[in-house]
């Protein structure tokens, strides 16, 4: 039997001969140039200081990225991220106030996965498609944190909570930590973990997946509660950065995480991608904001460039893909 | 003959295609001339598709010359080929499904009624669809939604659209593989009516009794290479075959008698509103039960229910002598049942995923400790079975979106195989792959039965019914209306017991996929 | 506390008639005088909340014209909005790992830009607070108008029109500043005290731009059937509310108070829709925090708080405000960063 076992889909890239290039040397190869570019224009860019920054920085943006990952790769979105920063924020808080700080920890944490079930439920067992459920949710989780707060910060939590956003092990700083953490747990559940196969079988065909015996409502809930578990550890850690309970949170942040997941490589429509290269995503998006603060490139400008870059990145994936 | 040979329309000469690490053509000819209809021969990964992409602007050839009529030819897009008059009617139609017969026949070509404003005349657009749904004798309104359209009658509306764009060669990619034996005629009547007109056709398909009955001439190809140009007629099938696999393949159903045991499965009056209706069965160990019905008899929904894919109103499962309550498929794969679904691409494959993360899906579960996979157990287990089928893949962690047809269904086979199942269900296993390939599903079911499991085949090609089973039930319509042994069953009376009554208006009460 | 709100609307009455009603004589501002030409030319990181309101665009003039005169370089960074407390954090962040000489910080929020400022004092970067108040205490000084004196002249102003008493709306402004807060407190506080008859029926924060200001009002009139004064505590909200009063057929029925001066604001208000504004000189609250910014860089005394001059505007002095220290000059544009 001599079959072929290629099918004759597999042709080199169309596109731009610099694209094509992009394409073959991948997202890996992008960060780095964005590094040394920078590090180039400006020297403080390679400080230990401002490295220790920018991995800050890019804890919140990665902690809700991993969540989006796990929406991502089942063929779902998770808009109501964002929004679940600022409700978890608000809980926390006003849970600390009243019942310490792992109270409010937990509190928080528990919120977000509480709204992720939520979510899940709405999109598992009602059929409401994810992009309509985690919208309303996305509106609506708002909606709870400023009548909460009545609009209002939330101050005066206790100083030894703020640690978690302001500490340092060693130059790492701790939001740097828990990112890097859940970074690697992510990773871990996704490719060593009976729900992590499910996550892409449910994205890669959801009705195989079905026959294939895996129980899809039950999985997809637990995405959701997955995603809303990162937004609560996200939540968390911004509260401590900021000090404070915020209602305002958050706003937009959902849709830089889904542009770290594509940008990363991630397939929008699901069962492609994974915590590498969302981590990718991450750094892309988390070099270009410091590093263009660093030179000086108006913000106006930067997004700007942060937009092109996304659809580039997508387009680029794409010329890899498409077969000629 | 070879004196007064017309000219022939197309001439493909020499045609190469590369794909990065494979050679897909290798200097191909063919030449087709008005009024034939002119088979492509060859198993899957032989060629075919590649030629006719190249034919219909998809792919571009790295070598090679196409004349049309004997003058040089550039197709460089599908634009292109439809203004030389080749049109390709795919498996996958290329009809908007939420727009009209009428409007999909001249989707971009619309008669307008005033230019300047793009308004669209309506009644032109009507009255010319008409005539070309006319000439084809064919009774579709040409205000119908496509949607609602059975798979037949969409496909006759690509017909007419060809024809609208007064084409002059059709390429048809295996027109017969959804449609059920009376559509089947039809479209038969229909082609044979388009060569009267001098239309020429190219012609895929994986069935060789239509190939006898239909074409004119026939050429073969092999890994990417032409292997003859043949007359149909003066060319047995033995030989055709022969031709396409480049060895003998022996005997074209391997079947074996095995000893009926126990029964395994029993359903008692499966209901499900205006789908099922009261359909009762069983299956013992050892046996091959053949499920035949034309398209739309529910067959697939049958599967589905015994599966737990779909809900039942009433009605029970009984297995191994244990009433069971199989409410979703996961349910049913550990009571060992396993499913190979009709539709590979949509129900089958996980196109995205590897080898190996395909065949284990079902069985996953096994290779979890404290919810943490064993990942080289893993492995050897998907090994094991990829070897066993003979699953073509240089390594298992490639995705099986870049296997070959047949070794996807082999792959979906052995994530049934995979999760111990001794039930199978194989609904159309062979629908879509080439002849050897399918002599390997044969012999898989046969192994299987000897080694005790019991199998369901629901399948739309008799002969393969007919080869297989020990035991053929017929369904029309939800019901179960007929069973024959395997001494008893004829095409004939199947065919009778399937159509009997007032059969359904061909692909009118199709079954959307649910 | 009272005595001294007292004493400084006095202070801003006199001011109004010795500077900004008396011919452009003395430069707007120069109760806090420009420092000597420093040594060495330094860098300047500026925080603003946003720039798409003239208020900070003239804050912006401000900074940016003063720190040419004094040889300084200036790093400007807008938030993109009040809700965005996380970006200026991190663009605070930024500036102290960019080794600036000192942070010039007009807070999108109170509390939540604690940490950076303790972050920032810590590494021995000065921080200059202006307009916008952090809740931090870490801060070289506060330069701003005083937001209780602004909710008191608008009360006292809302007082005396609404003799006879009247019902009143508040446009609060952006939820979780010091403006909003305090603004809208003191004239709850003045009103309570002062003006028995006039009563608060309703008071909402929102984002602090025009479009907010109208839906708020246009909602409020809904809500109440009458309503005679509206208070804002931003102009942006004020813009908004005189257009839904404007479309409402209500003009001059509703006594519109307001802070600050910009165009759009001039001319509701010689057209008699917005009553009254009391005029912070944002661009003198510019100047003020890059001097003090590098009084403190040369070693020189820095006051803990300064309190920049008030205007009150209405149609009978518009005509005679001196609006050097109020606005950019026309078509005038910042460097953003």
């Amino acid at each position: 039997m001599t079959e072929a076992y290629l099918q004759e889909s597999q042709a080199p890239p169309r596109g731009h001969p610099v694209l094509r290039v992009l394409g073959k040397i991948g997202m890996p190869a992008v960060v780095v140039m964005l590094a040394v570019f920078f590090g180039a224009m400006n020297p403080n860019f390679w400080s230990v200081r401002n490295l220790s920054n920018v991995s800050r920085q890019i804890s919140i943006l990665s902690l809700i990225s991993l969540g989006q990952t796990f929406a991502i790769l089942s063929a779902g979105i998770d808009l109501s991220v964002g929004s679940l920063i600022a409700l978890v924020s608000v809980v926390c808080a006003q849970a600390m106030l009243s019942f310490g700080v792992a109270g409010g920890i937990l509190a928080g944490i528990l919120a977000g996965c509480a709204a992720g079930l939520v979510n899940g439920v709405v999109i598992a067992k009602a059929r409401v498609p994810a992009f309509i459920a985690t919208l309303g949710m996305l509106v609506a989780a708002r909606g709870v944190a400023l009548t909460l707060s009545g609009g209002l910060p939330i101050a005066g939590l206790p100083r030894s909570f703020l640690v978690i956003g302001a500490g340092y092990l060693g130059p790492l700083p701790f939001p740097t930590l828990i990112a890097a953490v859940a970074f690697v747990a992510a990773h871990l559940v996704l490719t060593r973990t009976v729900f992590g196969r499910y996550v892409y079988a449910m994205g890669s065909n959801e009705e195989a997946a079905i026959l294939s015996g895996v129980d899809v409502p039950r999985y997809k809930i637990l995405v959701y509660v997955v995603s809303g578990l990162f937004a609560g550890i996200a939540g968390v850690v911004l509260t401590s950065r900021v000090v404070s309970g915020q209602p305002t949170l958050g706003e937009v942040q959902e849709l830089y995480a889904i542009a770290a997941v594509v940008i990363g490589g991630g397939k929008i429509t699901g069962g492609v991608g994974g915590v590498g290269k969302t981590l990718l995503g991450v750094l892309v998006l988390g070099i270009l904001g410091n590093g263009l603060n660093l030179i000086q490139v108006s913000s106006y400008v930067q997004n700007i460039v942060i937009g092109a870059i996304i659809v580039v990145a997508v387009y680029v994936d794409l010329a890899r893909e498409r077969r000629r | 003959m070879p004196a007064e040979q017309p000219r022939p329309f197309l001439e493909m000469r020499r045609i190469v295609k590369r794909f990065p690490g494979v050679l897909a053509l290798d200097g191909v000819d063919l030449d087709v001339r008005p009024g034939e209809v002119h088979v492509l021969l060859g198993e899957n990964g032989a060629g075919k598709s590649t030629l006719i992409k190249i034919l219909s602007g998809v792919h571009l050839p790295d070598g090679g010359e196409i004349l049309i009529e004997g003058s040089p030819a550039l197709i460089r897009r599908p634009r292109d080929a439809q203004a030389l008059g080749i049109s390709t009617i795919y498996q996958e139609f290329n009809l908007v499904p939420d727009m009209t017969v009428a409007e999909n026949v001249f989707l971009g070509r619309e008669p307008l009624s005033s230019r300047r404003l793009g308004l669209v005349d309506r009644r032109a657009l009507l009255r010319r669809t008409r005539e070309h749904l006319d000439e084809l004798k064919l009774d579709i309104p040409a205000g119908a939604v496509v949607r609602r359209l059975g798979i037949a009658q969409q496909q006759m509306v690509e017909i007419a659209k060809a024809l609208s764009l007064q084409s002059r060669l059709i390429v048809m990619d295996e027109p017969t593989a959804v449609l059920s034996a009376r559509e089947i005629d039809r479209l038969f009547g229909v082609i044979r009516q388009l060569r009267q007109r001098g239309v020429a056709i190219v012609y895929i398909s994986h069935r060789l009794d239509e190939v006898k009955v239909l074409g004119d001439r026939a050429t073969v190809l092999r890994d990417g290479a032409k292997v003859r140009t043949v007359s149909v007629a003066d060319t047995p099938v033995e030989e055709l075959i022969r031709l396409m696999v480049g060895r003998e393949l022996g005997e074209k159903f391997p079947k074996v008698e095995v000893a009926i045991g126990e029964e395994v499965l029993r359903a008692e009056g499966l209901t499900r509103r205006g789908i099922l209706h009261g359909v009762s069965l069983r299956l013992r160990r050892g046996e091959i039960l053949g499920i035949a019905g034309l398209v739309g008899s529910r067959r697939t929904e049958l599967a589905r229910a015994l599966f737990g894919a779909d809900p039942l109103d009433s009605g029970r499962i009984v297995l191994r002598g244990k009433p069971a309550r199989i409410d979703r498929p996961g349910r049913a794969i550990e009571e060992r049942m396993a499913l190979v679904p009709e539709d590979r691409k949509q129900h089958g494959i996980l196109s995205s995923m590897s080898v190996k993360e395909n065949v284990t899906l079902g069985s996953i579960g096994a290779f979890s400790r404290g919810g943490f996979l064993d990942l080289a157990r893993e492995k050897r287990h998907a090994r094991e079975y990829a070897t066993s089928l003979r699953i073509a893949t240089p390594d298992l962690d490639r995705r099986v979106l870049y296997l070959s047809g047949g070794n996807q269904q082999k792959v979906v086979i052995a994530k049934g195989l995979s999760s111990r199942a001794d039930i199978f269900l194989f609904d159309e296993p062979t629908r879509g792959i080439d002849v050897g390939a399918k002599v390997e599903v044969y012999r898989l079911m046969i192994e299987l039965v000897q080694r005790g499991a019991a199998i369901l085949m629901i399948s739309s090609e008799l002969p393969e019914l007919l080869g297989m089973s020990d035991r053929i039930l017929v369904m029309r319509e939800g019901r179960v209306s007929g069973e024959f042994t395997r001494g008893e069953a004829t095409e004939e009376a199947i065919l009778d017991c399937a159509l009997r009554g007032d059969a359904p208006v061909a692909g009118a009460r199709e079954a959307p996929p649910p | 506390m009272r005595n001294r709100s007292l004493f400084l609307v006095a202070l801003a009455g006199a001011l109004v008639s010795r500077t900004a009603l008396g011919a452009a004589s003395a430069e707007p501002g120069a109760d806090y005088p420009q420092p000597p030409r420093p040594s060495r030319p330094y860098t300047i990181g500026v925080l603003v909340p946003h720039l798409s309101n003239p208020h900070f665009v003239g804050q912006a003039y401000g900074y940016v014209d003063e720190a040419q005169k004094l040889g300084a370089k200036v790093i400007l960074l807008e938030a993109g909005g009040y809700q965005y407390v996380e970006k200026q954090v991190s663009q605070m962040e930024d500036l102290i790992a960019n080794k600036v000489d000192a942070i010039i910080l007009v807070a999108t929020n109170g509390p939540g830009t604690v940490g950076p400022v303790e972050h920032a004092a810590a590494q021995g970067i000065p921080v200059i607070n202006c307009n916008v108040m952090t809740a931090s205490d870490k801060v070289v000084t506060r330069i701003r108008s005083d937001d209780e004196v602004i909710g008191r002249m608008q009360a006292d102003f809302m007082g005396k029109a609404l003799k006879a008493g009247g019902k009143v709306v508040l446009l609060r402004g952006a939820p979780g500043t010091s403006w909003a807060e305090n603004r809208g407190n003191a004239f709850k506080k003045e009103l309570a005290e002062k003006f028995p008859g006039v009563k608060v029926i309703g008071e909402q924060y929102s984002q602090s731009t025009p479009a907010d200001g109208l839906k708020l009002m246009e909602d409020f009139m809904q809500t109440f059937p009458q309503i005679d004064g509206a208070f804002n505590g931003a102009d942006t909200t004020a813009i908004g509310a005189a257009q839904a009063v404007l479309a409402a057929g209500k003009k001059g029925k509703v006594v519109i108070t307001t802070t600050d001066f910009q165009a759009d604001t001039e001319k509701f208000l010689r057209e008699g829709v917005i009553t009254a504004a009391v005029v912070q000189q944002t661009v003198v609250i510019g100047r003020w925090g890059m001097r003090a910014a590098i009084n403190r860089l040369e070693k020189r005394q820095v006051p803990p708080s300064l309190s920049t001059p008030l205007l009150l505007v209405t149609k009978d002095n518009v005509q005679d405000v001196d609006m050097r220290g109020v606005r950019a000059p026309e078509g005038w544009k910042p460097p953003t960063r």
